[in-house]
């Protein structure tokens, strides 16, 4: 039981969504598995738009669209053993939660420990997103949190990777580092407070990437800062040779 | 608010709190299968079928529940008339206190009605979000394989 819920909005269209959302204590609701666990009390009014957000996969020519409203077992079917359906599969280790998670809700979410998250974030997919009147399309990397997304848009033909450290494999990484061969650019999540991304060439880390990540890392029970800058490391040589 | 769904096979018209949950709403209607674990998605005690996919109900929102099929082990056989998968989890002895195995059963049933021939990997994929403390996971994935 959500105790703190007293209305739940099922709005028309995006816009009426969007401004149903700007009232203080109200969130926009597609598959719910991150706020019902949370069950914030601050909030009174669920806008669903499970109804307004497509869930299906579409392949067109050179690019793929995936809905918003599309759950990581739907993605994990879909791509099956191409890096986009494992990385599905590892963000979760319940079934029942994949069939209830979207691929969406875990953008908006930001999390970090989502193996398919920080693919999507080497990928730099691009976003379609309803802000304020209209669709505008964003770099995932470049998204500011604002809207309500609806689609994630990316080129068939990409060279990613993603690797994810954690204590047991169905506990969540504390460390995930994903590559993009071609741009060359890594992104690294886990237990952390955002992404970080930057460029690699040649799998060596400069000076002022070192730096970056020193102040990236936190000593915790995890391991220490140089720890998980070494599995960063590791993790760049496994994919660059 | 009102909801129209199938339960268990049959047509059913609910009435609920904008906050109450799926689980909470089957509890309420003696729907004892259904367990209470974490009510945080984290150990699948309160698992359900939605539309023959395995989902645990305590984060499911009621509204949300709309036209779809619901299902719980009380729509799969009955005390005297045991589902071949609860009757294969007896001979194994894949149940010991018994919490967590309505939901390893409804995750189980999932798993045959999309697979029918199921790997060791697919199995233990299936059964990971059911949580278990007595069995170690051997006899009911041996309770599967064997169907």
């Amino acid at each position: 039981m959500w105790a703190s819920i007293q209305n739940i909005e099922q709005p028309a269209t995006l816009l009426e969504a969007n401004k149903l959302n700007d009232n203080k204590n109200s969130v926009l609701f597609s598959g719910g598995t991150y706020l019902v666990a949370q069950k914030s009390k601050e909030v009174h009014t669920l806008i669903d738009i499970n109804h307004l957000i497509a869930s299906k996969i579409a392949e067109e020519g050179e690019q793929i669209s995936i809905g918003a409203g599309v759950t990581l077992q739907q993605m994990e079917g879909h791509f099956d053993k191409d890096v986009i359906g494992r990385s599905a599969h590892q963000s979760c280790y319940s079934k029942n939660i994949r069939n209830q998670r979207t691929i969406g809700g875990e953008i908006a979410q930001k999390s970090t420990t989502s193996q398919i998250n920080v693919l999507l974030h080497a990928i730099n997919v691009n976003l379609k997103v309803f802000v304020n009147d209209r669709t505008t399309e964003v770099d995932i990397n470049s998204w500011d949190g604002e809207g309500i997304i609806s689609e994630i848009v990316f080129a068939k033909d990409r060279n990613v990777d993603v690797k994810g450290y954690s204590v047991i494999p169905s506990a969540p990484p504390f460390i995930v580092v994903g590559y993009n061969y071609t741009t060359k650019m890594c992104v690294i999540g886990g237990r952390t407070n955002g992404f970080a991304n930057f460029v690699v060439e040649d799998g060596k880390i400069d000076e002022a990437v070192e730096e970056k990540l020193a102040e990236f890392f936190a000593d915790d029970h995890h391991g220490s800062c140089n720890y998980k800058r070494h599995l960063v490391k590791v993790a760049l040589r496994d994919f660059t040779g | 608010m009102k909801v129209t769904f199938t339960l268990n096979g049959k047509e059913t018209k609910a009435e609920f709190a904008p906050g109450e949950t799926l689980f909470h709403y089957l509890r309420s209607q003696e729907i004892y299968s259904v367990k209470n674990g974490c009510e945080l998605g984290e150990c699948g005690a309160c698992t359900a079928l939605v539309d023959n996919k395995a989902q645990n109900s305590c984060l499911i929102m009621m509204h949300t529940v709309e036209g779809k099929k619901i299902e719980t082990v009380e729509n799969l056989g009955s005390k005297n008339n045991l589902h071949h998968l609860q009757q294969k989890f007896l001979d194994e002895g894949a149940v010991q206190c018994g919490y967590c195995t309505p939901g390893m059963i409804l995750a189980s049933e999932a798993l045959l009605r999309e697979n029918k021939q199921p790997s060791t990997e697919d199995i233990r994929d299936a059964l990971a979000g059911n949580l278990c403390r007595c069995t170690g996971y051997v006899k009911p994935i041996k309770a599967v394989s064997h169907e």
